[in-house]
């Protein structure tokens, strides 16, 4: 089977970087709107430059909304080669993942359907779904790769919503196997400024 | 990754052997998900069985050429003659 290589991107508090390059990444788990649970990259695709996307992120999640106060003032862009199997990688920016992830949806919507539940309002599946898959053993799934619109600091601050993607990102749900934590650098720290990126 | 027969399988196999129910109850307890009881407005519960219709033909439609060579082979043939 075709092994795939991936450069990701990742933007985060520079105090977490020096840890993320000592000991390796963390899966984040229990978000429900993303692409699961697991390590988020931002790679190239619907951008170009991934880098300044993972830049641009780690600076709006600096701030904090309730505390109105920054949570870090320095920040640092961490890249990382991802490799999976052709097979373990669900790309749903093709025909083909979409298939695969529309179908284990109408499953699960199905099931619930029968059971005469509903989501509550405003839940946001995919990530479960895609959670569900890789937990309960229904499909073999390593990383996932999706287009999505990402609120910078430019669009939380003037509540810019749109439906329209402006990045890609993937996830990798076993940061020991798909990334090669040798190989994880940083290739850029810096300070929060006021400006607006 | 593509829905191949394989894969179909397996998301079919793990489908067809969990309950309704209990696949609920997994949701609520190991994946937090908040599900509350159906139908409210649109669709009424005499309408239900035609919604699990909708969802089951839809596999079928959707996939049924994919999975069916000959099926397929007819169908671009006729494409092609068209």
């Amino acid at each position: 089977m075709e092994m795939k290589f991936i450069e990701g991107f990742h933007g985060t508090d520079y105090n977490n970087s020096e840890n993320i390059i000592k000991n390796g990444f963390k899966a984040s788990r229990g978000d429900l709107h993303w692409l699961g649970d697991g390590a988020y990259f931002f790679i190239e695709g619907l951008s170009k430059s991934p880098e300044i996307d993972a830049e641009k992120w780690a600076i709006a999640e600096s701030w904090d909304k309730k505390q109105k106060e920054h949570k870090y003032l320095k920040y640092a862009v961490i890249q990382s080669k991802i490799k999976v199997k052709d097979n373990l990688f669900l790309d749903l920016n093709t025909d083909d993942g979409q298939k695969v992830f529309g179908y284990l949806r109408k499953c699960f919507i199905t099931k619930i359907t029968k059971a005469r539940k509903k989501l509550k309002d405003g839940t946001f599946i995919d990530g479960e779904v895609i959670n569900l898959a890789r937990k309960e053993g229904i499909i073999d799934l390593e990383v996932v790769k999706g287009n999505f619109f990402f609120k910078f600091a430019k669009e939380r601050i003037f509540n810019i919503n749109s439906r329209m993607p402006n990045v890609t990102i993937c996830t990798v749900f076993d940061v020991t196997k798909n990334i090669e934590k040798s190989k994880n650098k940083i290739i850029k720290i810096g300070e929060i400024e006021d400006e607006i990126r | 990754m593509k829905l191949d027969k394989k894969i179909k399988n397996k998301i079919d196999k793990y489908f067809e052997q969990i309950d309704s129910n209990e696949f609920v109850n997994l949701l609520e307890s190991k994946y937090n998900f908040e599900l509350e009881n159906k139908i409210t407005k649109g669709i009424s519960i005499a309408d239900e069985p035609y919604f699990t219709d909708y969802f089951d033909s839809g596999y079928k439609n959707d996939f049924s050429n994919e999975f069916n060579s000959e099926e397929y082979f007819q169908s671009q043939q006729f494409a092609n003659a068209a």
